[in-house]
């Protein structure tokens, strides 16, 4: 009687629901992995780097706004210290200037304290990841990992590049070529609110980065600033996706001039920091092609010896990099530009040692002195 | 994306009811854990982008298993009937080897029990007894009235039987 019935039936492995929530959330992150580039020290920053298309925008909406933007970089020179709040549509341990849809659509708070008395000194700090910047090294951690640098780095986001206001300037005549943005200000009791939506920029004849960021992004940010004080009280982002805003970053307080423990802002662990700034220099991974560069770093992997390609991996994890060891190398497609991506990506499908097929694509740049190409992402 | 997290939270309920039975379903059409799990998967994948909401399905089960029998049957067309991976390749956290392996051993003696009979008769078999549906529950996943499921499966037995690869009659 029990011939044709299965003595033993097999149970869904532990992984797989896993794995599909995962893929739906890496799905959700391929369009919704959005960069916010970094957070800025002061208000001033924020308003310029995101309203730079507007500067020399010929409507009188416009004007009223950049003067308005202009009197609050003006008052914004006399802080002397700001902790702000905020919310980021991402994850706990992501890179402060990466924005990332989880599962469960939760936005992180974040706290950034700065000191501007002497030398800009700063702490951005959420539940995962902290970076301090004691001005002149930066330093960020995760758990014991805990990486280090000579200056700004990376470690909070491309926003580095605006905290000298001639930066901010250049950076906004650069961007003013772009008149394709709508402004709007109203006035709300004591608040003055401006509302900018901008198209997004880049290359899209491969439209794989679009939606990968700000700026990648069709967006809209709302600035409130207080009528008297001029300063930002709060600012709110919001991308476009499937034609609806959808909130990305958003303060919850702004505290001008607060007293600040010096001491506290610039505590950091006792851990080994890896040096990211050192110059990067590898024969083989330079002066070749993003796919040859590929090729290599996958072979490394699958050798379980990434000694020949190890400036690959500056600044990664030795433990995630091992995820990779012994893994297959199926086939890797053209490379190709998109966004506003500095590198390129190369499609890849590979067979780990697990047996798991991957296919993604390996975010890789050579714009570093020495044209090394490094994995940026994409494993 | 409040709306989102819902439907995710709704995902994962239908997953931990359903994986078990769509797993072992599609382990017995493909034979390997590892293309039955991506195959459960993938499913699972269509099913959350396809369905703004699950309201309109009337079953649950059948609709799932009819998406895992026609992912295996587009498998097998496009890799050949049975693919059987090696062990080696088997992940390992999708199961101990001891009990893959009788898996797989099982599978293969169903197999092998099955292989002379039609396909539309072993399917009708497979779907009563390793899968446990009723006469109903097939015929919806096969597409075809119950009587005709029914006629299907009294060939299979009485087949079976005259091979004498079954003692008994198992008719209803």
């Amino acid at each position: 009687m029990n011939e044709i019935i299965p003595k033993i039936k097999p149970s869904a492995p532990l992984s797989l629901k896993k794995n599909v929530i995962n893929k739906i959330k890496m799905e959700r992150n391929k369009m919704k992995k959005l960069k916010i580039k970094g957070l800025s020290a002061v208000a001033a920053i924020f308003v310029a780097l995101l309203v730079l298309p507007f500067i020399f925008s010929a409507n009188n909406e416009a004007r009223a706004a950049m003067n308005m933007i202009s009197e609050s970089i003006d008052k914004s020179e006399d802080l002397k210290t700001m902790v702000m709040k905020y919310l980021m549509l991402t994850t706990p341990s992501e890179n402060f200037d990466e924005i990332r849809y989880d599962a469960d659509g939760s936005m992180i708070e974040h706290t950034a304290t700065i000191s501007f008395e002497g030398a800009h000194k700063w702490r951005l700090e959420k539940s995962g990841r902290t970076s301090v910047f004691d001005g002149v090294n930066s330093y960020s951690w995760v758990n014991e990992i805990g990486w280090m640098a000579n200056g700004l780095t990376g470690f909070f986001g491309d926003f580095e590049k605006f905290l000298d206001p001639q930066n901010i300037l250049r950076y906004e005549q650069q961007l003013a070529k772009d008149d394709g943005s709508e402004i709007s200000m109203n006035e709300n009791g004591n608040q003055i609110i401006l509302t900018i939506k901008s198209k997004a920029k880049g290359d899209f004849k491969n439209d794989y980065a679009k939606n990968s960021s700000i700026l990648e992004s069709d967006n809209k940010r709302t600035y409130t600033f207080d009528r008297e004080t001029k300063l930002l009280q709060a600012l709110k982002v919001e991308i476009l996706y499937n034609k609806k805003y959808e909130t990305v970053f958003e303060t919850t307080s702004i505290l001008y001039n607060v007293s600040v423990d010096i001491d506290k802002l610039l505590a950091r662990p006792n851990i080994e920091w890896v040096k990211l700034d050192k110059p990067l220099n590898n024969s083989l991974l330079t002066g070749i092609k993003s796919k040859e560069a590929a090729k290599l770093i996958f072979t490394a992997l699958a050798n379980k010896n990434i000694e020949p390609v190890k400036e690959a991996f500056i600044g990664w994890n030795m433990k995630t990099i091992e995820l990779f060891f012994g893994l297959e190398l199926i086939e890797l497609g053209e490379p190709f530009k998109s966004g506003l991506y500095a590198g390129e990506y190369v499609p890849y499908k590979i067979k780990l040692a697990n047996g798991k097929i991957k296919k993604f694509n390996i975010a890789l740049r050579n714009d570093n002195e020495n044209n090394v190409w490094v994995v940026d992402g994409g494993l | 994306m409040f709306k989102l997290k819902n439907k995710i939270n709704e995902l994962e309920s239908i997953i931990e009811e359903y994986q078990n039975q769509l797993f072992s379903f599609a382990f017995f059409r493909v034979g390997s854990y590892y293309i039955a799990q991506d195959i459960v998967q993938d499913v699972f994948l269509k099913f959350f982008q396809d369905k703004k909401n699950y309201n309109h399905i009337k079953n649950m089960k059948t609709y799932l298993l009819k998406s895992v029998s026609n992912a295996c049957i587009d498998y097998k067309r496009k890799y050949g009937k049975i693919k059987i991976v090696p062990i080696d390749f088997i992940n390992n956290d999708v199961a101990d080897d001891d009990e893959e392996q009788k898996c797989v051993a099982e599978f293969l003696r169903i197999e092998d029990l099955l292989n002379e009979l039609p396909a539309e008769q072993s399917d009708v078999i497979k779907l009563k007894f390793v899968d446990g549906l009723n006469f109903v529950e097939t015929a919806e996943i096969l597409n075809v009235s119950v009587n005709t499921v029914k006629s299907r499966y009294r060939y299979g037995i009485d087949k079976l039987r005259q091979t004498n690869k079954i003692k008994e009659n198992y008719y209803e």
